[in-house]
């Protein structure tokens, strides 16, 4: 089989950590208003408007990094069954990340449409991982059935 | 698409995991070969027939409707 772009299956756990390391920072960021004092590029003119701290930039790659590497470490035993099972989570999640930014799109307008949209980048990731893993559960869970 | 898996692997007498070993993919992958939930790769194929000592084709069988 040729090998795909999938990264080793250490990452699961090195991505999982990074996000959960990341999420309070980003949480720390948007709501109560974090910053690491040295992170702060210059200081601009308008500090209502314009933010030029590094922190919540940091933070948010940070959660984005850490799923990323979640979604794509291989699992310990990778096939071509899974591959396909691979494709097709990920298909469902592009689906439901554009479901989400639809209704998104009329149900918020204005700063919190941007908010949204905001969270939005994470959609797709996250719907990839839940259905994927679902799948593999149901699998899982079928074989054990099967056998008893 | 109609297989003849299990058939053989009864006459050969061996289990789901011990062919997934055979022929390098996980149990589940056999399993859903099987059930026909799942269509192999050639590659596969090639390899599950050689495990049978038997043709593809004898393995596998195309029906109506593929």
């Amino acid at each position: 089989m040729k090998k795909g772009f999938l990264l080793p299956s250490v990452f699961k756990p090195i991505g999982w950590i990074t996000f959960l390391v990341f999420l309070p920072f980003a949480i720390a960021c948007l709501y109560y208003n974090f910053s690491i004092p040295w992170l702060q590029l210059y200081y601009p003119e308008n500090p209502s408007t314009d933010d030029y701290n590094l922190t919540n930039e940091l933070a948010f790659a940070g959660v984005i990094i850490g799923l990323l590497m979640v979604v794509f470490a291989r699992l310990k035993h990778e096939d071509e069954f899974i591959s396909k099972l691979r494709l097709e989570s990920l298909q469902w999640a592009v689906v439901i990340n554009y479901a989400v930014t639809l209704v998104s799109l009329f149900a918020f307008y204005g700063m919190t449409f941007f908010a949204v949209l905001a969270y939005n980048i994470l959609t797709i990731l996250i719907a990839f991982i839940l259905k994927f893993y679902y799948s593999m559960y149901i699998l899982k869970k079928n074989l054990a059935r099967e056998e008893g | 698409m109609k297989n003849t898996i299990r058939v053989q692997r009864a006459i050969k007498n061996i289990t789901q995991a011990e062919l997934a070993d055979l022929v390098q993919v996980s149990r589940q992958t056999i399993n859903t070969i099987e059930s026909g939930k799942y269509v192999p790769s050639t590659v596969l194929a090639l390899k599950i027939a050689r495990v049978f000592n038997i043709s593809v084709e004898s393995v596998f069988e195309l029906e109506e409707g593929d």
